[in-house]
């Protein structure tokens, strides 16, 4: 079956449509033995992160292998509550990031005009912005990791 | 024409509309009339070629030129194609609504649109500010950011930052990713990370909310041109309108668009769009059920294999 869907979003180019939310969903879990991670499908859908764990500690699926794929930073911890202090981490290298890309843009629009501020140039400065600050904040949070550990 | 306002309507109107659309689609509708247009409006010279249209306000939004681009029926005749080739009802209205979007912030403009070709090609105006396009890339965006076009902008901007819900995470991944098969694709496929993909979407509205003041700051401080907000404004540029026959020719003439444009729609839905609408629905169904079916069976088969491992302990 996800070969037929897959064979179906090349024939039509573009993937075709879940009709709703459930079969959002569903199409996620069918994307269960996908390496590329399993409950982060579930939270594309919408699918609380926390919730998504929850669903996996009550399948009594393998939580050491799952869990880390949460989130693109996940922390190696095995326990759900603990991801909490990171989202917030999260959030503030998102807010970072973020503000970064706009004030880069804004004065990079400014001194370069057209070199950077057409429709296609101009989103992808900022995305690979806002990707850089996310690097930078996982490679600080590592390190900080890291030096936690040795004391 | 409108600069950032294009980029910034489009996680308004994702928000406001309230059957399933996709939100990449709108985005790329209000792109489209501009993405096949414009480069050429300004004129070009490339590998011994030049084109530089004589009149770039005829060219860009009147006939013969590529104004048909700004017409209401051109989106239409897009999104059934859509609708015929990806079979996706989401994406054809996403690119019908976009499209719509961009004709009816360009008739903001001195010169307008040719709302009802092909039936008309009485353009369509109603002159809040200047139309700048025979300036030259740069003196248009002097002329915009120097205008209230610039003020229209920052009117959209205050739109999406009313609407500021539209940008968080939540409703990115509940509402914007469950409308939209093509985000879950660049997922599986590209294997785009979520941060990237959050990236994506909101790229667009720092790009536009971001243009809007770089424009602005560089037409102050480095071209150093007079801000005139005025109507029509600003009065240093080169005036270009859209011309009006007399009152009982304009109203004739609107007449016989708005119903040709009417009867041909109307046509057209009973004849393609109605069959390719159904089709669409059908097709969208079946996919539905084939994964809601897959995802009975992983559950099962999952549980099963956990239950083998149990019995093998």
């Amino acid at each position: 079956m996800a070969a037929e869907s897959e064979q179906a979003d090349e024939s039509g180019g573009l993937p075709t449509p879940d009709s709703s939310p459930a079969a959002a969903g569903a199409d996620d879990a069918s994307n269960t033995d996908d390496p590329d991670g399993t409950t982060r499908e579930g939270n594309t859908a919408g699918t609380d992160t926390a919730g998504a764990d929850d669903v996996d500690h009550a399948d009594g699926t393998d939580n050491a292998s799952e869990v880390p794929e949460l989130s693109d930073t996940a922390d190696t911890s095995d326990d759900g509550e603990e991801i909490r202090p990171e989202d917030v981490r999260e959030g503030v290298v998102d807010l970072v990031a973020y503000a970064v890309g706009a004030v880069a843009l804004i004065l990079l629009g400014y001194f370069t005009q057209r070199d950077v501020l057409t429709w296609t140039r101009g989103p992808f400065t900022v995305v690979v912005i806002i990707m850089a600050v996310h690097w930078v904040g996982r490679r600080v949070q590592a390190r900080r990791e890291k030096v936690g550990g040795a004391r | 024409m409108s600069w950032a306002a294009h980029e910034l309507e489009s996680y308004v109107l994702q928000k406001h509309i309230k059957t399933k659309v996709s939100f990449l689609a709108i985005l790329l509708g209000c792109f489209w009339p501009d993405m096949i247009s414009k480069g050429t409006v300004y004129g070009f010279d490339a590998f011994g070629f030049s084109f530089h249209p004589k009149n770039p306000d005829l060219y860009h939004r009147g006939w013969p030129g590529v104004g048909f681009t700004h017409s209401l029926m051109y989106g239409v005749v897009i999104s059934l194609i859509v609708l015929w080739v990806f079979k996706s009802r989401a994406w054809a209205l996403g690119l019908l609504i976009g499209h719509w979007a961009h004709v009816f912030t360009d008739i903001c403009d001195s010169v307008g649109v040719m709302l009802f070709f092909p039936f008309s090609t009485q353009n369509y105006s109603i002159g809040m500010w200047a139309y700048a396009a025979q300036q030259g890339r740069y003196g248009d965006a002097s002329a915009y950011y120097s205008s209230l076009g610039g003020v229209w902008d920052l009117f959209w901007l205050g739109m999406v930052l009313l609407s500021w819900k539209v940008l968080t995470r939540n409703y990115f991944f509940t509402k914007v990713v469950a409308d939209d098969p093509v985000w879950p694709w660049f997922k599986r496929r590209l294997k785009m990370s979520e941060v990237l993909m959050l990236a994506l979407y909101r790229a667009y509205f720092l790009y536009g909310a971001c243009r809007i003041f770089a424009w602005f700051f560089w037409s102050r401080f480095v071209d150093k041109a007079p801000l005139d907000l005025s109507w029509g404004g600003p009065y240093w540029v080169e005036k270009v309108h859209a011309k009006y026959p007399p009152i009982g020719e304009l109203l004739l003439r609107s007449t016989l668009g708005a119903a040709g444009l009417a009867a041909s729609m109307w046509v057209l839905w009973m004849v393609v769009g109605r069959r390719l609408w159904g089709r669409a629905e059908k097709h969208e169904k079946a996919r539905a059920l084939a994964n809601a079916k897959r995802a009975s069976q992983v559950p099962r088969q999952k549980s099963g294999r956990d239950m083998a491992g149990a019995k093998g302990q």
